[in-house]
């Protein structure tokens, strides 16, 4: 059969699914669209502004600064907000675990990436050992961001979210703790077999295979407690931050076993490759980043989301385009012509769901920017958000032929992924980290003006470093592309943004070491509890020191 | 009960867009692509290279270097002598593919044909910035042994002296020794689509067959190419087109050795009937009685004389034009490639479509011209005319040396069935 006719069959197909899908939550959505947005509201909660990461003062000053200030004073539901206590206490201790895990593996993953960006512009230093080499370190950069920081927070974030979200507790937990401990021996074998060179040569599946079936086990222990805890769920509706979840647990697992199947070849194998590349961010990673900004923006700000019906509409039409976008990356290579065709026209149909966000986000924030000033965990998520829009854009952006030609192996592309799974998936992490960290271990952060310096150290580092990278890709790439100029002029135009970059990475880095020291600071500081008069209106503790 | 269909949509409706990416990108690939055959210039990794090609993925080199040569309308990649853009079936022994994503470093799908030397190779490992100053290539010291003096059967490294060891000699490891025999083995030069195979000696002159009707043809056929049919003013084909149908350069009779047989009764029929207008062929075809076309294209379908002489090189750049417009076409002049109609390396669609691949430039040309000016109209669907009304002559030209610098291909097959080109299941 023709691929052609599989292919137009197949949209036509899923384009009439995608409608009436949207038609069903549109309806269904419609006629609780308030009480939607509103389920992760206690009743009488909408108005107070709520911030754990942030001081009594400040507190005070970001509920001065919010829009909507009507449920202010207004009596809150207290069996509701036992119930939020009681799921945070059954999530408390995984948790902690699995943001343990992620905070070592940034520092460990910065160093890396530090250690790889400095070797392009000096490439005669540290040429002693082979672990050290170039394609080496920065293999092992990429898996632990990617396996280590990425997954455990986010993954922390989902078994956190999940029984709030469903207004129950975590069940099975033991499970969720082994497959956090076999992941993580999983990713220091792995680790360690890359910088013994043991590399599979697939970008973002580097890892040995045996390894990877580890990391899928693990993955599955990880799956058993989020199944059971949706099985018992305690609510009427599925919050939108569920949805993304769900695309995200469930999508990940289909990707890694597929992508691990000892089948592939040749050219098939390079289509596999940025298939699962490029899904490993639009299917894991930006949906548990997404459900984080769907729950911590109203949350911080006290205000339901600005349009519930619209954050259907994204969920589904990312959940349909972003999958084939994948092959963009093979634009000019040996694949089939209609892949990449696909490739495009998908990836510039990713304008939808990202507009959606982008309505979304600012609709919430209207009226509210200054609360921006109060509350660094903010600063963290809409950043990431912010940062979401401008990855998705330019993504689709890139996927165009004109603009691939010039961005297309060059750093570029090196800069734009760090975009994605910095600025967005990062950032939002740490916001939530921040928010998280105080509801588990019932105390304050011990430094609060650290997190201010962390939020700046690496919006700086990353802006010079986004910046920085873009240009010196850009001018890279039309330097390539002009046959008159000798290669080598691709090279070393590049050299000062190089050299940029790793300025930005020490920044960042900085910004990271002062996250884990205050992270550290907070977790092995019992001695900081944080009493009922220095938190005078976080309602859960009230609640929670009342029962 | 909303609820749990709420729950359900979640679940299915994600299975199913995963599932339908999957099956898209993944498994339609695994089935389009799984029975490519390598292409014949292409040569299995020899078990040194196999190990050089572990040197390549354990030292990370796809991060800094792509092996996808792009195609010339995107990239001037074919200019940096980084060769054709590359097919599927040029990776049909990469497993793990190598295509990479960027290009730090050049790209190195031919690195074997551009740089061959071993020895430059050795050294531009142990220390890039001693061959390519300006490089940010990582050194890979850790390949090498600095020794007192090198042993029998290693292989010492020379660079230049002010990166060499202050005492010793640099002796490669197995590693490196393996790496470089992978590189330079990576040499995909080869016509993207094999041509049909070489002929020559190697070939029959006329393919054999044992059908007694197809042998009373070849007789009848072979006499009238020899001698022509003096009574009714036909003139021995041979004169103009070669002894053996091989083509005239210099006066622009076509090869029409291994041409289907039912193209060239076709083209006989269309200089009777004035669709193809030429004073020299008009009488020949009129004055052939039916049978006679017949049989004189039946014996030339089976004849594969070597090419014709060949005429000096053309220049590179017109070269490389006539295989843009031969293989990819030029949307702003809207003509689309040669090989959409003519075949995969212009050998023909038998038994309607002639190949044009080892036809001489002077014949091709003025075939263009001939489309182009209405001379000749044998397409009923009037693409041809159309196609040659859109090409200038400097493209009409570049074309023509394209398809003139290409091997023509031989009959191998019954006389009707399309000749064998390249390997197709």
């Amino acid at each position: 059969m023709d691929p052609i006719i599989i292919l137009l069959s197949a949209f036509l197909l899923s384009v009439a699914a995608l409608a009436v899908y949207i038609r069903s939550m549109q309806t269904g959505a419609a006629r609780d669209d308030v009480s939607g947005a509103n389920v992760i509201f206690a009743h009488g909660e909408t108005g107070h502004v709520d911030d754990p990461a942030a001081t009594p003062s400040s507190r005070e000053a970001l509920q001065d600064a919010v829009a909507v200030q009507a449920g202010r004073g207004g009596a809150i539901d207290d069996a509701e907000l036992a119930a939020r206590v009681a799921a945070d206490q059954s999530t408390s201790g995984v948790v902690l675990a699995y943001f343990i895990s992620a905070v070592v593996w940034i520092v460990l993953g910065s160093l890396a990436g530090l250690v790889a960006s400095i070797k392009l512009h000096n490439p005669d230093w540290l040429t002693s050992s082979d672990w050290l080499t170039f394609g080496r370190i920065r293999t092992i950069h990429l898996n632990i961001v990617a396996y280590g920081w990425s997954a455990f927070a986010g993954g922390g974030l989902a078994i956190w979210l999940l029984p709030r979200l469903l207004r129950t507790q975590l069940q099975g937990a033991s499970y969720a703790m082994s497959g956090l401990i076999l992941w993580n021996i999983a990713l220091v074998i792995g680790v360690v077999e890359l910088a013994m060179g043991n590399m599979s040569g697939l970008e973002w599946l580097e890892m040995p295979r045996w390894v990877n079936l580890m990391l899928a086990i693990a993955a599955g222990f990880v799956a058993v407690p989020l199944m059971l805890t949706l099985k018992r769920r305690k609510v009427e509706h599925l919050y939108v931050s569920v949805w993304y979840l769900g695309l995200g647990l469930f999508a990940f697992p289909v990707l890694f076993i597929v992508a691990n199947l000892p089948v592939h070849f040749g050219v098939q194998q390079a289509a596999m490759n940025w298939w699962y590349g490029h899904n490993v961010l639009g299917y894991f990673f930006t949906p548990l980043s997404l459900a984080a900004v769907y729950y911590f923006l109203p949350k911080i700000l006290g205000a339901p989301v600005y349009s519930y019906n619209l954050s259907l509409l994204a969920f589904w039409t990312l959940a349909f385009f972003y999958g084939q976008t994948g092959i963009h990356h093979l634009i000019g290579g040996p694949v089939p012509g209609w892949m990449v065709t696909l490739a495009i026209i998908q990836g510039v149909m990713m304008f939808i769901p990202v507009a959606g966000f982008m309505v979304n986000q600012f609709g919430t924030l209207k009226g509210n920017w200054g609360a921006l000033r109060h509350s660094p965990t903010l600063g963290f998520i809409v950043a990431g958000g912010l940062m979401y829009v401008a990855a998705s854009f330019q993504g689709s952006a890139m996927s165009l032929r004109s603009i691939s030609t010039v961005g297309h192996f060059t750093h570029f592309v090196v800069a734009h992924a760090h975009l994605g799974n910095y600025g967005f998936v990062t950032m939002v992490f740490f916001g939530g980290i921040y928010f998280v960290l105080p509801r588990i271990l019932q105390r304050e952060w011990p430094f609060p003006s650290l997190i201010w310096a962390h939020l700046w150290l690496v919006i700086i580092g990353f802006a010079i470093y986004f910046i920085g990278l873009s240009i010196g890709g850009w001018l890279q790439g039309l330097a390539m592309l002009d046959a008159k100029r000798p290669f080598l002029d691709s090279v070393t135009l590049t050299l000062p943004w190089l050299k940029s970059r790793t300025v930005a990475g020490l920044l960042m880095t900085l910004g990271h070491l002062v996250f884990a020291g205050n992270f550290f600071a907070m977790v092995f500081q019992p001695g900081r509890e944080r009493g009922l008069e220095t938190s005078p209106s976080t309602v859960e503790r009230r609640v929670s020191h009342a029962s | 009960m909303h609820l749990e269909l709420t729950a359900r949509r979640l679940v299915t409706g994600t299975l199913v867009f995963v599932l339908l990416a999957t099956v898209l990108l993944v498994v339609l690939p695994f089935f389009r692509l799984r029975h490519l055959e390598a292409p014949e210039g292409l040569h299995p990794y020899t078990d040194a290279q196999l190990r050089g090609r572990e040197e390549y993925l354990r030292q990370g080199c796809v991060y800094c270097h792509s092996q996808q040569p792009r195609d010339p309308s995107q990239a001037p990649d074919m200019k940096r002598g980084w060769g054709r853009p590359s097919v599927p079936a040029d990776y049909v022994y990469d497993t793990p593919h190598q295509l990479g994503t960027m290009r730090t470093g050049p790209d190195l799908f031919n690195i074997g044909a551009r740089q061959p030397s071993a020895a430059w190779h050795l050294g531009h490992l142990y220390q890039p910035r001693a061959y390519v100053a300006g490089s940010n290539m990582p050194a890979y010291p850790f390949l090498f042994e600095v020794k007192a003096e090198a042993e029998a059967g290693e292989t010492t490294v020379a660079v230049p002296p002010q990166f060499a060891p202050a005492t010793g000699v640099i002796v490669a490891k197995r590693a490196a020794l393996d790496l470089v025999q992978y590189m330079v083995g990576l040499d995909h030069t080869y016509p993207a689509i094999s041509p049909h195979p070489k002929q020559g000696a190697a070939g029959p002159l006329l393919l054999p067959t044992k059908d007694p009707a197809v042998l009373a043809d070849i007789k009848v056929g072979t006499a009238i190419v020899r001698d022509g049919v003096p009574g009714a003013g036909v003139a021995a084909c041979a004169g103009c087109h070669g002894q053996h149908a091989e083509g005239n350069a210099a006066i622009g009779g076509p090869r029409l050795a291994g041409q289907s047989d039912m193209y060239l009764d076709a083209q006989l029929a269309a200089y009777a009937d004035g669709r193809r207008k030429d004073p020299i062929m008009l009488p020949v075809a009129k004055g052939l009685s039916p049978d006679q076309r017949r049989a004189v294209a039946v014996y030339l379908s089976r004849l594969s004389p070597p090419g014709a002489a060949a005429g000096p090189p053309p220049e590179h750049a017109v070269l490389e034009r006539g295989e843009r417009l031969a293989w990819f076409g030029d949307e702003a002049l809207h003509v689309q490639g040669c090989v959409n109609c003519h075949g995969p390396a212009g050998t023909g669609e038998p038994p309607t479509i002639p190949y044009l691949a080892g036809q001489s430039e002077s014949f091709l040309g003025a075939s263009l011209h001939a489309w182009r000016d209405g001379r000749r109209n044998t397409d009923p669907s009037g693409q041809m005319t159309q196609i040659a009304k859109n090409l200038g002559d400097a493209d009409i030209a570049a074309i023509a040396a394209y398809y003139a610098s290409q091997t023509p291909p031989s009959p191998v097959a019954e006389a009707g069935q399309p000749p064998v080109t390249g390997k197709k299941r």
